[in-house]
């Protein structure tokens, strides 16, 4: 890419044409924070714009722009490039300029390898080999993958993974999904303030059960158990996504689900002192159990050993080892 | 050539070939086959390599081959998966990758490329074998080339069965496994082999060779080629490994052990072994990625003590008590076994177990360690 001729230009903002995002990378901007600014300071940086047939279109600054026809300026300082500069190389000079303050969120880049592609011609390879690295991603091809669609996402899922709330995989998974299960996910990890892994889980939970039951995911969320769940008003939301994956692994694991139940009715039935905990091996995978005891006396330090040979003597022990 | 209505025979559509290794015997066995295919000559076989496993479409390359020198060892311990038994096999890697794209292979998380890769430095092979086998000669060796490829579906393209075949019958101390869900049997019934070679296949149900095994050939296949390996005296070895929980998995692989005996006798079985589907936890993506018209994932997998999936325990016992009990109706004497579980498993699922790794190890050497005898 050779050096940009800039010309330092006053220009009517009445001919700047706002419409024309070519060079966008963020197609819905909200533009009426940068106001407060713009009319105690004045534009600090002037946008980039380049010659039309008629009038200019924008490079950088698409926000600023916008603003100052909100705040009806008539008349922008700005850096004019010529017509004749390629399309391009505009784009690059544009997704330069955001990269010299800060990195692409997961929507821009998405947007930056789509409009590559698709709209500048350019193919995946290069993509991979010349562009991703300018955007500080290295030579991934599976950066293309993840997030060559995101910006296809709908707006609230948009604004989720721009401000990293979801992760990337799972808006990628969402993208193929319908539009009905798109909304469930979303009111899910919403109202049961779901954190990212908890997001991933539930939607391998959920699309794991509803296959197995050869269901959709929307009769399974649906069904009585799951919204008697969500909607009570009694818990809080981690308590309810607590129950409800509790629910979901008992479907998605079932005959486990009914080992770990009957290994804790067997202990819950022998009213073990607080203090006393035994615990079976993880998935009951491994062959150790272990039983773990804290005390601060000696009269507790004999109540958890009294307790424990009674277990041993009622033949609750060998019922354990035998488990499952 | 023996006809089996399912024979997968691979067709390459373009070769690559290292250029230190072309005019090795295999490579050029290889070239002649296909002259009229494009042949690339290349340096160094990583580049391609590289260039294949950064590739994202890994169709593109489907269907091509490398002709490349095995940089490393041919010959490598299983490394089996700690806190369980593990039969101490050799693997011999003189290939890598496969053509039948079975949906459970973990080949897919192994192998970084799609590239079907022959290493054809046999005479470095036969060197290291003859070294190893000959500096612990007190030692005995289950050798087995079905780990990174399957041992005989490109038999058709590298002919190295007769060699290994031919190359094993006068060893004392080893004996070499080829391991296989396709038939291309032709080329090793008229061979001397002294019954140091075993032939084995990878066994399932019917149903789940018809959703999950891809290009395999049938079951049926598989054991009308077995009978065919059987009258040429070899011993024979069976593996239901990856067993799969289905609707009707008791019928499907008791269906399977009834074929076995119905056209095997016993004494030519030199093992059979068994294994429930597992894999390491970050497989799943590659499994449901690669393959979303599967549903094995949705078994109830969980994490063990090496970190792999496997079946809810007592799933385990139990597809491994029934097929212990359907072996048993036919013999006591095969030897069935496990792999790579735990003690627990073996003594729940058979009522006793090898003390350690060490011990099956000597089970299963002394299966067919004892002086060859004339085929039966």
């Amino acid at each position: 890419m050779a050096m940009i001729e800039k010309k330092y230009a006053r220009v009517k903002c009445a001919l700047i044409d706002v419409a024309d995002q070519r060079f966008s990378l963020a197609p819905q901007m909200d533009a009426s924070l940068l106001i407060p600014s713009i009319r105690e300071a004045g534009l600090i940086n002037p946008p980039i714009l380049q010659k039309k047939k008629t009038g200019y279109r924008i490079v950088t600054g698409f926000k600023r722009v916008r603003a100052l026809q909100m705040l009806k300026v008539k008349e922008v300082d700005a850096f004019v490039v010529k017509a004749a500069e390629s399309d391009l190389d505009m784009f690059l000079l544009a997704v330069r300029d955001k990269l010299s303050t800060r990195r692409l969120d997961a929507i821009e880049l998405s947007l930056f390898i789509h409009k590559l592609q698709h709209e500048f011609g350019v193919d995946r390879e290069n993509i991979i080999k010349r562009y991703l690295p300018l955007a500080g991603y290295g030579r991934n091809p599976r950066v293309c993958e993840l997030y060559g669609r995101l910006h296809e996402l709908p707006d609230e899922w948009r604004q989720t993974v721009r401000e990293e709330q979801t992760p990337v995989d799972v808006a990628n998974d969402m993208l193929d999904r319908p539009e009905k299960e798109r909304t469930i996910f979303f009111s899910l990890f919403h109202s049961l303030r779901l954190g990212k892994n908890r997001q991933r889980e539930f939607v391998l939970l959920l699309s794991d059960v509803a296959r197995s039951a050869e269901k959709s995911v929307a009769g399974i969320f649906e069904s009585e158990p799951v919204q008697q769940i969500i909607n009570d008003e009694k818990q809080t939301p981690s308590q309810k996504a607590d129950r409800l994956k509790g629910w979901l692994m008992r479907r998605r694991y079932p005959r486990y689900a009914q080992a770990e139940a009957a290994f804790a009715e067997l202990i819950k039935n022998r009213k073990l002192p607080d203090g006393l905990a035994i615990q079976p091996p993880p998935f009951f995978e491994g062959e150790r159990f272990s039983a773990a005891f804290s005390f601060s006396t000696q009269e507790e330090f004999q109540k958890h050993l009294a307790a424990l040979q009674r277990l041993m003597d009622d033949g609750v022990i060998q019922k354990i080892i035998d488990m499952p | 050539m023996i006809q089996f209505s399912s024979r997968q025979t691979f067709h390459p559509t373009l070769i690559y070939v290292e250029k230190e290794i072309r005019d090795s015997r295999m490579a050029q066995r290889i070239l002649a086959k296909y002259p009229d295919l494009e042949q690339i000559e290349v340096d160094d076989a990583t580049t391609v390599l590289d260039l294949a496993a950064a590739d994202t479409d890994k169709h593109r390359w489907r269907g091509q081959i490398l002709l490349a020198r095995q940089r490393g060892p041919f010959l490598r311990l299983c490394p089996g998966t700690q806190k369980h038994i593990c039969c101490m096999y050799h693997n011999l890697d003189v290939a890598a990758g496969c053509d039948l794209g079975c949906t459970y292979c973990i080949l897919q998380g192994y192998l970084n490329n799609p590239l079907i890769t022959f290493y054809c430095n046999t005479d470095d092979m036969f060197t290291e074998l003859d070294n190893k086998l000959s500096r612990h000669s007190s030692a005995f060796y289950r050798i087995g080339t079905g780990e990174l490829s399957d041992s005989l579906t490109f038999e058709h393209i590298n002919e190295l069965g007769p060699e290994l075949v031919r190359y094993f019958a006068d060893k004392k101390n080893a004996i070499i496994e080829l391991k296989s869900k396709n038939v291309h049997i032709d080329d090793l019934l008229g061979l001397k082999h002294n019954r140091r070679s075993v032939i084995s296949w990878s066994m399932n149900s019917a149903a789940v060779r018809d959703r999950e095994e891809g290009l395999a050939t049938t079951i049926e296949d598989r054991l009308a080629a077995a009978a065919e390996v059987q009258k040429a005296g070899y011993r024979l070895g069976f593996h239901f490994d990856p067993m799969i929980e289905h609707d009707g998995w008791q019928e499907g692989y008791r269906e399977t052990v009834d074929g076995i005996f119905r056209v095997i006798k016993p004494e030519n079985i030199a093992w059979i072994s068994l294994g429930a589907l597992r894999y390491p936890a970050p497989f799943e993506d590659i499994l449901r990625e690669n393959h979303p018209q599967s549903d094995i994932y949705l078994g109830e997998l969980l994490l063990g003590v090496d970190k792999k999936r496997r079946y809810f325990k007592p799933i385990r016992i139990e597809m491994f008590s029934k097929m212990v009990q359907w072996i048993r109706s036919y013999s006591q004497d095969v030897f069935v076994y496990l792999c790579m579980e735990s003690e627990e498993i073996w003594k729940k699922s058979f009522g006793w177990s090898p003390k350690n790794s060490g011990e099956l190890k000597r089970m299963l050497d002394e299966r067919v360690r004892a002086t060859p005898g004339s085929p039966r």
